[in-house]
């Protein structure tokens, strides 16, 4: 990492970095509840990197730090030590409002509970990401169509999201967090709630969008998951550390 | 175009809890109708008053005894004529009449002249000759009576007198005239028993208004066991009966109002762990921190501003068009005769504004500030909790 | 049509503005005509009856004329007595300080 090339724009570190990742996190600290006596260290020292068009699965078990490495990287929490930088930009530094802009540009999140608002329809629930952007109406809808039309969820737009199974809410969360065009997928346990098939079902929507040329990466603790043909490489972690013994 | 799309799902995310926001709406409406009702009504009274009361005397000369107010000497009359700058001075005979057929109290006055001219308020004529009377509406009704009818009074020695009625006053006279009977002054003397000589009171003409507290100062000097009330005094009775901080009612009102904000207050700041969850997922598919508040701005919008325009327009049309008949039963006290409100509308717009923001405002705010916490942080972290 | 729920509420609170203005010049109106026709004829009633007070609440003497009451007349002759009648509690006390200041 020494000698790197670096430039200071304001306040927003550019960094020209002759690694092509697209994400990479430089011992990456994250430390719940500092200095108290509940005090959780969730990723510790964590240095990883995502190249474009990489499909990665981070694997481990419960508590073992994925999900708040997920969140590190997709700008949902900053770290409390360590660098995370995404295209060039170290996001630790970034301001609450350019850090919302990377969020909303750059990322698409699956969430493992799929996070949708039950009460909402179909329709609504895609199209929420685009509410704050400048992006009309008409074009907000036309998006959401063509989205949901992929996804098989054409007929369901006017259903509130609370009446449809779990499979279809996976759908539609897939769908939202494609709304805003992103980069890079970030799936927390996307498949925790479905059953095989259904499984089998998203993987194979994550690789059509993988084709795509989206980054995808995944958490899971599903041997079938990481071990899947589209993942190009897995990283292990373990009681917050990247396990080097166990990473491909 | 941002905005109003938040404003559209603003309104989505307070339909999808209709009932409760649609009992919000409801309860702060009346709320608002209540107050309003009470400001404009009280305000159109206080303004009326002070209208129509411009011609009052311009001082009424009581005698106290004990304390109280008591029978005046008429020869008083002639020594307040004395004064430089006094005008007409007047014995006034007048007094209370309680109708046990009716329940009612009733306010007889007393008239010197008689009959013309008459009054463009009053159907028929004023009593000009003895046993007869002109009476108001209120009295009219209580005690079904038209004009050429008798009206039959118990007097000081329990023997009922009959008056002919000559004039009934129109019911638009009613905040004036509605528990009047008038007779000639012979007859009410007679009919309360006054001793000769004396009179209720005595109202004074000034010719000079600028000279009104000289001359009731004077006469207090004069006269100390009297009490000399200026028609400037009897304004400010009414200005102070109908001041916005007067009666019970506000009192009560403004309770109410307090109670709201303590209830808002404690709904909003409860915000409750689902709301809390939502924050976090709007923040984290991409909204900032100003879109969520934008967005609780908008929802404490819609519903206070919503309430507030349903509140006033409720409040107009209960004040002047129903003639505040919601409020008589509460205002009226044990009034037998209680005039319709049928008061010419007066609105006061500083206190339409004053409304308004006490009520949008702490609203809006009591949305906003509890989501403030949430919408500032991480969305791992709101998610998370 | 598309973001039909923020246009229905911009249009109901129009709607209620609108409303609220039409009352609001609708009352004005009236208030300009009885100004010039109903109040010169009860200003006339009160000169030609020397009139005092507002025929409002007939239940005790010092509501009916409120203007003219005894100074402790709500006290029903006793500075502790509770106000009896409820519409006492509607009118507020009358404002004495002119007095206190003519009597000085």
């Amino acid at each position: 990492m020494e000698g790197r090339d670096r430039r200071s724009g304001r306040g927003d570190a550019v960094i020209n970095s002759p690694d092509p990742s697209l994400i990479f996190t430089e011992e990456a600290t994250k430390v719940y509840n500092p200095r108290r006596p509940d005090e959780v260290c969730a990723v510790d020292k964590v240095t990883v990197a995502v190249g474009r068009g990489e499909v990665v699965a981070l694997k481990g078990p419960s508590g073992s730090g994925k999900t708040t490495l997920l969140s590190l990287i997709g700008c949902m929490a900053r770290p409390t030590s360590g660098r995370i930088v995404v295209d060039g930009r170290d996001v630790a530094k970034l301001s609450e409002e350019v850090l919302t802009k990377v969020r909303r540009r750059k990322f698409g999140f699956i969430f493992q509970q799929f996070n949708l608002i039950s009460d909402l329809t179909v329709l609504d629930n895609v199209m929420l990401p685009l509410y704050p952007v400048d992006v009309g109406p008409a074009e907000m809808r036309r998006r959401a169509d063509s989205i949901l039309a992929e996804l098989g969820l054409q007929d369901k737009r006017a259903r509130r999201v609370r009446k449809l199974s779990g499979g279809e809410q996976q759908r539609v969360a897939v769908a939202r967090a494609l709304i805003n065009e992103p980069e890079i997928i970030i799936a927390d346990e996307p498949t925790a709630h479905l059953d095989q098939q259904l499984s089998d079902e998203l993987m194979r929507i994550l690789e059509d969008l993988n084709r795509d040329g989206k980054t995808v990466i995944i958490s899971t603790h599903d041997a079938l998951i990481y071990n899947h043909r589209i993942v190009d490489r897995v990283i292990a972690m373990r009681d917050g550390r990247v396990d080097a013994g166990d990473s491909t | 175009m941002r905005r109003l799309k938040i404003l559209d799902y603003a309104i989505s995310s307070l339909w999808r809890r209709r009932f409760k926001n649609l009992s919000i709406i409801a309860v702060f409406t009346i709320m608002i109708a209540v107050l309003a009702s009470i400001l404009i009504l009280t305000h159109s009274l206080r303004m009326e008053a002070k209208e129509i009361l411009r011609d009052a005397p311009d001082v009424v000369v009581q005698r106290l005894s004990g304390g109280r107010h008591d029978l005046i000497p008429v020869s008083m009359a002639e020594a307040i004529r004395e004064i430089p700058g006094v005008g007409e001075v007047t014995p006034r005979y007048w007094g209370y009449y309680f109708d046990a057929l009716t329940g009612g109290n009733y306010t007889l006055i007393g008239l010197e002249g008689g009959g013309s001219p008459s009054l463009s308020m009053l159907e028929g004529g004023l009593p000009s000759a003895v046993a007869s009377c002109a009476i108001g509406s209120g009295v009219a009704s209580a005690r079904q009576l038209e004009i050429g009818d008798e009206l039959v009074l118990i007097d000081s020695r329990n023997v009922g007198v009959t008056f002919d009625i000559v004039g009934i006053f129109v019911s638009e006279s009613d905040i004036l005239t509605n528990d009047l009977v008038i007779l000639s002054n012979d007859d009410l003397i007679e009919f309360f028993g006054l001793p000769d000589g004396l009179a209720t009171d005595i109202s004074v003409q000034v010719y000079n208004e600028n000279e009104v507290p000289k001359v009731a100062a004077k006469i207090k000097r004069s006269f100390p066991e009297t009490r000399p009330i200026t028609r400037d005094e009897i304004l400010r009775t009414y200005d102070a009966v109908f001041s916005w901080r007067g009666g019970m009612l506000l009192t009560m009102f403004f309770g109410a109002l307090l109670a709201f904000c303590i209830l808002a207050w404690d709904k909003a700041t409860g915000i409750s762990a689902e709301e809390k969850r939502e924050i976090g997922i709007l923040k984290a598919i991409g909204w900032g921190t100003g879109d969520v508040l934008e967005l609780k701005f908008w929802e404490g919008i819609v519903i206070s501003v919503t309430s507030l325009l349903l509140g006033l327009i409720l409040a107009f049309v209960h004040v002047f068009i129903f003639d505040a008949s919601l409020f008589a039963s509460v205002v009226k006290g044990w009034s037998v005769l209680f005039p319709d409100f049928r008061v010419t509308p007066h609105v006061d717009l500083y206190q339409i504004f004053v409304l308004a923001s006490l009520t949008v405002v702490p609203y809006v705010a009591s949305t906003i500030f509890p989501s403030w916490k949430a919408a500032i942080a991480d969305p791992e972290e709101v998610m998370r909790s | 049509m598309i973001l039909i729920k923020a246009r229905v509420f911009l249009a109901i609170t129009v709607i209620q503005v609108i409303v609220l203005a039409g009352l609001f010049t609708w009352s004005m109106s009236v208030a300009r005509a009885r100004t010039t026709e109903e109040i010169p004829q009860k200003q006339e009633l009160v000169q030609r009856l020397e009139l005092t007070d507002l025929a409002i609440w007939t239940e005790a003497r010092y509501t009916r004329h409120p203007s003219q009451a005894d100074f402790f007349a709500p006290f029903q002759d006793g500075p502790s007595s509770l106000e009896h009648f409820p519409a006492g509690s509607v009118v507020a006390a009358p404002d004495r300080s002119r007095v206190a200041a003519a009597d000085r």
